[in-house]
C-alpha cells in the first residue's frame, strides 16, 4: 500500500539536502527559538523568518505547494482553538472593544492572541516541514544522535519509523478481510469487531518484536547499537548556521526598531 | 577436532513454554560446503530446529559448529559463522536505510569503519543490490527485501548460510535468480522450506522432519520420488515429478 510521506523529497540531492543534519536540526531549532520567543505584534518578524524555510525550500527543489499543502494540518487546530483565543481576554478598559456578538465580546487582545497564537504555528510547522523534506529520517536520527540525544530514544524513533507503516498496512489488511466478510453487522458488532482488530494488531506486534530481536541477536546484538563514526562538519556546514543565526537575530532586531 | 564437518547436532530437544514438543531428539551432521534442505509440514520444528543453529534458541542435547561447542564463551563466534536469514524480510531489515541493515552485522562484530564499508558494498555486490544503499525497506519490492536480508548476513562472511522458506512469496522471477544466487555460493547451506523442486534443484540431500524428529536423511532425488514417504510426512510429490505419476490417473479419471 502505498502512504503519503512526509519526507517524500527527503532523498534529493541540493546544497541544502547535502548539508550535515546536525547544522539542520539546529538552524530549525534556532529558527523555532526566534518564532516562540518573538511578542504577538511584531508580526514583521514572523514573517521574516517564515521566508526561511519557503526559500529553503526554492534552494532545495522542494515545491512550495508540497510545502503549503504539508502546512493545512494547523487549519484544523486554528478552527478549533480561534473562538476560545478570540474571546478569552477582557478587553483593556481604555479600549473599545473590537466587536460584540451578542454577550461575547472580541477584544483587541484576543485578536492579537489569535494573530500571534496563528503566527508562531505556521513558522513551526513550515520549518518542521522543511527540515524533513530536506534531510532523511536516518540523517535526522544520526543528528539527533551527535547532538548527544539518548541512543534509547533513537533507536526507539528509528524503530517507530520503520515499522509505522508497516502496522498501518497490517491493520489495513485486516479491516479488508473483516469488511469482505461483515455483510450485514449490526452497530455493536462493527465496535466489538474493532476491538478485536485492536486485540490481533497487538498481538502480531507483540510477535513481531519477537522475530526482530531473534534477527537482531542472529546478527550478533549484544545489547548496544553501533553506528559508524558522523561525518566531520565542514565549513559550507558551519558558515550556512552562521548565516541564518544571524539571520534570525537580525529579523528580531529590525522588529524591536520598528516594532 | 573435526573441521570438515560444518553442524553437529545431537539429540536436541525443545519444549516450549506452553508444553509442546518442538523437537523430540534431533541428530545430524553437516558436512562443510554441503547444500542441505530440511522438509516437512508446517509445525514439524523446521524453523525451532534453524533457531538453535546460533543459538538464538536452546534446548537439550549438543550443537557443534565446525567443532565449536554452543555455550556461552563460544556464542558470539558461532553467530559470525552461522548466519540466519529469516522468512520474513520485515523482520530481518530493521534499521532505517539498507545500508544500516547490512552493517549492522559487522558493526557488532566490532569491526573498523572502513572495514564494514567494505564489506556492506561486497555483500551487497554478491546479490547485485549494489546502489540501494541509502533507500529505506519500506520503499523495496518484495524480492528486493529478500535479496537485502540475506546481504545482511553475508556481510558477516559466515561460512553457514540457514535459511527459513527462502522462496516463500517470491515471484517465479525472483524465486529462480534467488535459487542462482544461492547456487553460487561456495558456502555449507541448510534451507528449510516447503519449496520441492527448490530441494531437487540446488541440495542433493535433505531431511524429512515430523513432529520434532527426523524421519528421513538422505539423497533428496530418492526421497523426493517416494510418493508414499512424502505423503505420510504431509508432502507431495515435486511438480517437475508428478507429471509422469498424473498422466495416468487422469487418463483413467476421463474414461
Amino acid at each position: 500500500m502505498r502512504h503519503d510521506f512526509i519526507d517524500k523529497y527527503a532523498r534529493g540531492d541540493s546544497f541544502v539536502h547535502r548539508l550535515d543534519a546536525k547544522v539542520k536540526l539546529l538552524g530549525a531549532v534556532l529558527l523555532l527559538a526566534g518564532a516562540i520567543t518573538t511578542p504577538g505584534d511584531d508580526v514583521l518578524v514572523f514573517v521574516l523568518l517564515g521566508i526561511v524555510p519557503v526559500g529553503v525550500c526554492l534552494l532545495a527543489g522542494v515545491p512550495v505547494a508540497h510545502l503549503f499543502r504539508k502546512a493545512l494540518i494547523v487549519v484544523p487546530f486554528l478552527v478549533l482553538l480561534g473562538p476560545f483565543l478570540l474571546f478569552s481576554r477582557e478587553p483593556a478598559p481604555a479600549l473599545e472593544p473590537y466587536t460584540v456578538l451578542g454577550p461575547l465580546t472580541v477584544s483587541h487582545e484576543g485578536l492579537a492572541l489569535l494573530v500571534e497564537v496563528a503566527s508562531k504555528m505556521v513558522v513551526t510547522v513550515l520549518t518542521t516541514i522543511t527540515l524533513v523534506s530536506t534531510t532523511p529520517f536516518d540523517g535526522l536520527l544520526r543528528g539527533l544522535q551527535s547532538l548527544r540525544c539518548p541512543r534509547l530514544i533513537t533507536t526507539l524513533l528509528s524503530f517507530m519509523y520503520r515499522y509505522i507503516f508497516l502496522l498501518v498496512d497490517e491493520g489495513e489488511r485486516m479491516v479488508v478481510a473483516r469488511d469482505s466478510r461483515a455483510v450485514r453487522m449490526s452497530r455493536w458488532n462493527s465496535i466489538r469487531s474493532v476491538a478485536h482488530l485492536a486485540a490481533a494488531l497487538f498481538f502480531r506486534t507483540f510477535e513481531r518484536g519477537e522475530r526482530i530481536y531473534s534477527a537482531m541477536l542472529s546478527r550478533g546484538f549484544t545489547g548496544a547499537i553501533r553506528t559508524l563514526d558522523v561525518p566531520k562538519l565542514m565549513q559550507a556546514d558551519i558558515i550556512a548556521l552562521l548565516i541564518l543565526a544571524g539571520y534570525v537575530v537580525g529579523s528580531r532586531w529590525l522588529g524591536r526598531f520598528y516594532g | 577436532m573435526d573441521n570438515t564437518r560444518a553442524i553437529d547436532v545431537a539429540e536436541l530437544r525443545y519444549t516450549y513454554p506452553d508444553g509442546k514438543e518442538a523437537l523430540a531428539g534431533v541428530t545430524f551432521t553437516v558436512r562443510a560446503k554441503e547444500k542441505i534442505a530440511i522438509i516437512g509440514p508446517n509445525g514439524a520444528g523446521k524453523s525451532t530446529l534453524l533457531a538453535h543453529l546460533n543459538g538464538v534458541k536452546s534446548g537439550q542435547g549438543s550443537v557443534k559448529i565446525a567443532g565449536l561447542k554452543m555455550n556461552k564463551h563460544n556464542l558470539r563466534e558461532i553467530r559470525r559463522r552461522v548466519g540466519i536469514v529469516f522468512q520474513d524480510p520485515d523482520d530481518q531489515l530493521f534499521c532505517p536505510t539498507v545500508f544500516d541493515d547490512v552493517a549492522f552485522g559487522p558493526l557488532n562484530l566490532g569491526l573498523p569503519a572502513e572495514t564494514v564499508r567494505s564489506r556492506v558494498d561486497h555483500a551487497l555486490a554478491q546479490v547485485g543490490m549494489c546502489g540501494y544503499e541509502q533507500r529505506a525497506a519500506y520503499h523495496l519490492s518484495f524480492g528486493e527485501k529478500k535479496s537485502i536480508s540475506i546481504a545482511t548476513v553475508l556481510s558477516m562472511e559466515p561460512d553457514i548460510l540457514v535459511l527459513d522458506e527462502p522462496t516463500s512469496e517470491l515471484d517465479p522471477r525472483g524465486r529462480r535468480s534467488l535459487i542462482d544466487l544461492l547456487r553460487g555460493f561456495d558456502k555449507t547451506i541448510v534451507i528449510a522450506t516447503h519449496d520441492l523442486d527448490l530441494v531437487l534443484d540446488l541440495c542433493s540431500r535433505c531431511l524429512i522432519m515430523n513432529e520434532g524428529t527426523i524421519v528421513y536423511d538422505g539423497a533428496s532425488r530418492d526421497a523426493l520420488s517416494d510418493a508414499e514417504l512424502l505423503r505420510s510426512n504431509g508432502l507431495e510429490l515435486p511438480l517437475c515429478l508428478q507429471g509422469d505419476t498424473n498422466t495416468p490417473d487422469q487418463s483413467s479419471a476421463l474414461s
